[in-house]
């Protein structure tokens, strides 16, 4: 590349705001010297400047009613499919990890790579974030006990600040599991996620990182849990042990 | 802190809408084009990963929504370039109302795919990297479409500035 061709290219990502405040300076440096790239840089800023004032602002009330025009029920065609996508995920990334790792124990790490899937399909939802909402607990816990095969509750996380929103069932691997979600005050979500009878062992509490969010994950015997949010490693330590202890 | 949807789409919408009338230069279509990727966004709410920016995922629908109209309506109504954004409304003077004609009578003729890069990252407000993945194109052609753009504006200005000044003379 030549030395101009890469001044060319510095000018343009300054206009759009691509520079670091390093790069930036070295610009000003190269600028201050050279009269014929200052005014490059000054008039392409300007033809983005003229570009941006001929386009009208949209007031509020405009895209509120453009907002409040269309109804925001997805259609059950999108739920089936997200579905469909969400076992997706879990088949691609089991098999991904799968073939990265091979030693025992991978099945738990596949597990809460599966959680972390789940969470972040339906953290953000706000019509149907579960199946079953938290006010039909007791049907939500024997609903999900008799599709796992083993009697399972949703823990009491009241005294960390989170209550229960409600819960659904996931596949993991070749298995049922269950999805219990919680929310605080501020609106953060958590998901437990647990399964029952893959294998049987015990492992510590493990964190694993993925995109903004982080999963704790360890084994009881037959029952493998995941606890995911976008919470710091403090108080999802924290949480994770208050459901160890309820749930042991 | 992840931002839901709802937060997202909402802080998203002036951008898209500056887009869409960009794209069309026109009121009523840029309504048209957000109303229909709204309501496209809302049927695919659950296929889009929370924590992942909403914003290039939006853009990406409301230019496929204007590329199927664009192909099967010819194309959207041009509105008098003495219209465009009721310059007179936005600008002191008279000169500068001139330059911005220029310009997008400019813009009208650069190829559809540098403009729709250009205006993506200096209306909609993308990093290179969104409107990458909103164009759907890798970030060199991205950021080489937006320099033949803006070289062949800075021609197309350069060049009728000249011939004024001339037939001023």
């Amino acid at each position: 590349m030549t030395l101009k061709t890469s001044v060319e290219e510095l000018i343009a990502r300054s206009i759009d705001a691509e520079l670091s405040a390093e790069e930036q300076d070295r610009l000003e440096a190269h600028l201050a010297t050279h009269p014929e790239h200052r005014s490059l840089h000054d008039a392409l800023r300007r033809q983005s400047s003229l570009i941006d004032k001929a386009v009208p602002v949209p007031s509020a009330a405009r895209l509120r009613s453009l907002r409040g025009q269309v109804h925001s029920t997805p259609s059950p065609v999108w739920n089936i499919a997200a579905s469909i996508a969400i076992f997706a995920v879990g088949l691609g990334v089991g098999y991904a990890v799968s073939l990265r790792n091979g030693e025992v124990g991978t099945d738990l790490a596949v597990f809460a790579e599966q959680a972390t899937a789940a969470h972040a399909l339906y953290v953000g939802e706000v019509l149907h974030p579960v199946e079953v909402a938290a006010h039909e607990k007791d049907h939500l816990q024997t609903w999900l006990s008799n599709r796992l095969g083993a009697t399972i509750i949703a823990p009491q996380l009241g005294k960390t600040g989170y209550t229960l929103i409600g819960g659904r069932l996931l596949p993991a691997g070749d298995h049922a599991s269950a999805l219990f979600m919680y929310e605080n005050r501020d609106g953060d979500r958590l998901s437990l996620m647990a399964t029952h009878g893959a294998t049987t062992q015990r492992r510590s509490f493990r964190y694993h990182e993925e995109d903004s969010f982080l999963t704790v994950y360890w084994q009881d015997g037959p029952w493998q849990y995941s606890l995911v949010g976008d919470q710091a490693r403090d108080p999802m330590g924290q949480i994770a042990r208050e459901i160890q202890e309820q749930l042991i | 802190m992840i931002q839901s949807f709802e937060t997202q789409l909402e802080t998203c919408l002036p951008d898209l809408w500056r887009y869409a009338w960009s794209l069309t230069r026109d009121q009523d279509a840029a309504d048209d084009l957000v109303q229909d990727c709204i309501e496209r966004a809302l049927r695919k709410r659950l296929l889009w990963l929370p924590g992942r920016p909403l914003k290039p995922w939006l853009t990406k629908m409301l230019l496929n929504i204007f590329r199927d109209r664009w192909r099967s309506e010819t194309r959207f109504p041009t509105v008098d370039l003495d219209q465009v954004g009721d310059l007179a409304a936005i600008t002191s003077t008279a000169e500068e109302r001139l330059e911005i004609k220029e310009v997008w009578r400019s813009i009208e003729k650069v190829p559809r795919d540098q403009r729709e890069a250009l205006l993506a990252v200096v209306i909609a407000g993308l990093s290179y990297d969104e409107a990458a993945k909103a164009l759907g194109i890798p970030k060199g052609t991205l950021m080489s479409r937006i320099s033949r753009a803006r070289a062949k504006i800075k021609t197309d200005v350069g060049a009728s500035a000249i011939t004024q000044i001339r037939s001023v003379k």
